[in-house]
């Protein structure tokens, strides 16, 4: 490697990003803002889901039970009425998404020991519907155990490294992880497709410029902005998500700075055999911004997937760093526990190197 | 001037593009301080010949040595010898003129005080110290060029290749361009290079006319003009032009009649007897009672020397 050549060449590209303030801006800007888009946007938890209470009797054993209902942050009651068919035509409209009803007989069934409440979910979002039912089962059970009564076995959970099993403190790192993959991708599938319209290359041809240090000298700026943008992202997830941050961030940048590296190359790779910009960015977003979502891990557990989905996973960088920048978060132990998942990365990284050199020796593009 | 190694030497280049011979074993030579040039129409190999010439593009069979370096082995190395200017400006035009010229230095391995010294002198030399501010995109097609050749020229490279560097620039332009161009042969710099322009051709010291990927005619402008046409030439004045190129037109001796600063140029035929028409001429005019001038055999044009031996090939 020529450290000269290397030198001149982010040199030249760090003139390109200052001549274009606009574009650096948005590129600084866009992960905060995606950020809080989906740190938002994306709620796995139930807080505050509308639904309807119908008691048809109105006596103190109903109204105990329901106020426990009305009082619970995952719910809010939006429809009170004694007659179950309002729940029934709210179900319907979307109105409410569970009704819960209390019999009139209920507080006479329940002195013999054999109350029931029905509860009716709308069961088009299943996950919801699941939630919801949980949630409800459990605030009845704990409103029983209220009134003294007796179960043989209890179960005393504890959520390690998530006390409050807040699903966003899950989330933030995988989202970290998707915007870094495509910002990574975009920024270099551009820059390079731009010296292949531009037939710049022709020009670097002619020079003692391998295409090694070419790579490496047109990706290194970009890897610097990468890693500020990161800076940038953790700030905003510990500062305004409030996410703890419990492991080391020197640890965290190198592992990003390795991640990066490897969504770089796939950019770089990308817009060789894409040739044009347009092009080369609609790749670049689609093949980072699709697997960091769905087969990283970050929303839907690998370990739920089929099992030949399972395999493909093993080629997404994200779920590697997923993995990584989670356990820094969260747990804070050091990466060396999951030293499988560097050297994972490391390799992708080394193959994908490896084959944007031999490919464009093979399409005679680079230097 | 030393004239003992050439500083290209290319002997049996032949490049292959599937069943497509686009180079077909030409032979190459440039002395230090000469100005070679090459021509041909566009598709004739000029540019294939040129990218292989600079380790562009390996050659499918041949060898290449520049500046004491073979190219094919060591591509690299020899690079570092050459400068290039191509035909469509490939520097960046989002950087000024002096950004470009850094970047260049860089890519040479031009450091410090040499590197400065190198660009101050490039400014200077290409007329380029009052525009260095100036953004690449921004200048005029002449000045772009300019850089070009001044970013091809900062690491005192021995050989020197221009891919149609006046082509689309005004006729000032292209003097100065030239001017230039022999400064630089003067220094000592062996120069190719390309062009389609035949009075360009004359400003050359040595040319190759290509075609079809072979060269077909070679030898300095004195020489190749020296040569016997195999289609002679007779000039005609006549102020029964128009008609008399009708009455002419269908002779079999004529190959064809091209109108040409008041005068009528008659090509003839190849092996075609000059005083045998010129004779024909004249019993013409009398019997169809035209005024004409005396005939004469024109002195070729490096243009009519290359349609001459294109025409053969072609045959």
């Amino acid at each position: 490697m020529n450290f000269q050549h290397v030198r001149a060449m982010a040199r030249k590209e760090w003139w390109h990003l200052l001549r274009d303030p606009r574009s650096l801006a948005l590129i600084l800007i866009m992960p905060s803002m995606l950020l809080f888009l989906f740190g938002y946007a994306i709620r796995l938890d139930l807080q505050h889901a509308p639904i309807a209470l119908v008691q048809e009797s109105r006596d103190a054993a109903t109204e105990e039970l329901a106020a426990r209902f009305a009082a619970s942050r995952a719910f809010r009651v939006t429809l009170r009425s004694n007659d179950r068919r309002d729940a029934t035509t709210a179900l319907q409209k979307g109105q409410v998404w569970a009704a819960v009803i209390f019999p009139a007989d209920y507080p006479r069934r329940l002195e013999r020991g054999e109350a029931r409440i029905q509860l009716l979910l709308d069961g088009v979002d299943a996950n919801t519907a699941r939630l919801l039912r949980n949630t409800a089962l459990v605030l009845v059970n704990d409103y029983l155990l209220s009134q003294g009564g007796q179960p043989p076995i209890r179960i005393e959970d504890r959520t390690w490294f998530n006390e409050t099993k807040e699903s966003r403190l899950a989330i933030i790192p995988g989202v970290i992880a998707m915007v870094m993959a495509v910002i990574g991708a975009l920024m270099t599938s551009l820059t390079i497709a731009k010296e292949m319209e531009q037939g710049n290359l022709v020009m670097l041809r002619t020079t003692p410029l391998t295409r090694r240090d070419f790579l490496f000298g047109k990706l290194l700026p970009y890897l610097f902005i990468g890693l500020l943008d990161l800076a940038v992202a953790v700030a905003v997830a510990v500062f305004v998500f409030e996410m703890p941050l419990r492991g080391s961030l020197p640890v965290l940048l190198l592992l990003s700075a390795l991640f990066l590296g490897v969504v770089m190359l796939q950019g770089a790779l990308i817009s060789i055999n894409a040739g044009n910009q347009l092009l080369a960015s609609q790749m670049a977003l689609v093949s980072t911004f699709l697997p960091a979502f769905l087969l990283s891990g970050f929303i839907f557990a690998i370990e739920n997937m089929p099992t030949a989905l399972q395999y493909i996973t093993l080629a997404v960088p994200a779920r590697y760093y997923v993995a990584l920048s989670r356990a820094i978060f969260l747990k804070g132990i050091t990466p060396l526990l999951l030293w499988t998942q560097v050297i994972a990365l490391v390799v992708i990284l080394l193959v994908l190197l490896r084959l944007t050199l031999v490919r464009s020796r093979k399409l005679g593009l680079l230097p | 001037m030393n004239d003992t190694t050439p500083v290209i030497l290319a002997e049996d280049l032949t490049r292959r593009f599937g069943d497509f011979v686009a180079v077909d074993h030409i032979h190459v030579t440039v002395q230090p301080g000469e100005v070679f040039g090459l021509l041909g129409a566009n598709g004739a190999g000029k540019t294939t010949a040129i990218r292989m010439l600079c380790g562009m593009l390996p050659p499918t069979a041949g060898r290449i040595r520049v500046a004491d370096v073979d190219m094919v082995q060591h591509a690299r190395r020899a690079r570092g010898r050459i400068g290039y200017v191509a035909q469509r400006f490939s520097l960046y035009g989002d950087l000024t003129v002096s950004e470009n010229l850094k970047l260049q230095a860089g890519l040479y391995g031009l450091t410090g005080a040499r590197q400065r010294e190198r660009l101050i002198w490039a400014l200077a030399h290409l007329e380029l110290t009052d525009r260095k501010d100036a953004m690449a995109r921004a200048l005029p097609l002449g000045y772009q060029r300019r850089l070009a050749l001044a970013a091809a020229l900062l690491h005192e490279p021995r050989v020197l290749f221009l891919d149609e560097p006046t082509s689309g620039v005004d006729p000032m332009a292209r003097q100065r361009f030239w001017e230039l161009i022999y400064e630089l042969a003067d220094d000592g710099i062996g120069i190719l290079v390309t062009t389609h322009y035949m009075d360009e051709a004359l400003f050359c010291d040595r040319l190759s006319l290509m075609q079809a990927g072979r060269i077909v005619a070679e030898g300095t402008p004195d020489e190749l003009l020296r040569q016997p046409l195999p289609t002679p030439i007779l000039e005609l004045n006549s102020p029964d032009a128009a008609r008399f190129e009708q009455l002419a037109q269908t002779w079999p001796e004529v190959r064809e009649i091209v109108p040409h600063a008041g005068q009528l140029r008659i090509r003839l035929r190849a092996g075609m007897d000059t005083s045998t028409v010129i004779a024909k001429i004249h019993a013409a005019a009398v019997e169809h009672k035209l005024t004409v001038g005396v005939p004469h055999l024109a002195t070729p044009e490096l243009e009519d020397v290359f349609v001459a031996v294109l025409e053969e090939h072609e045959a």
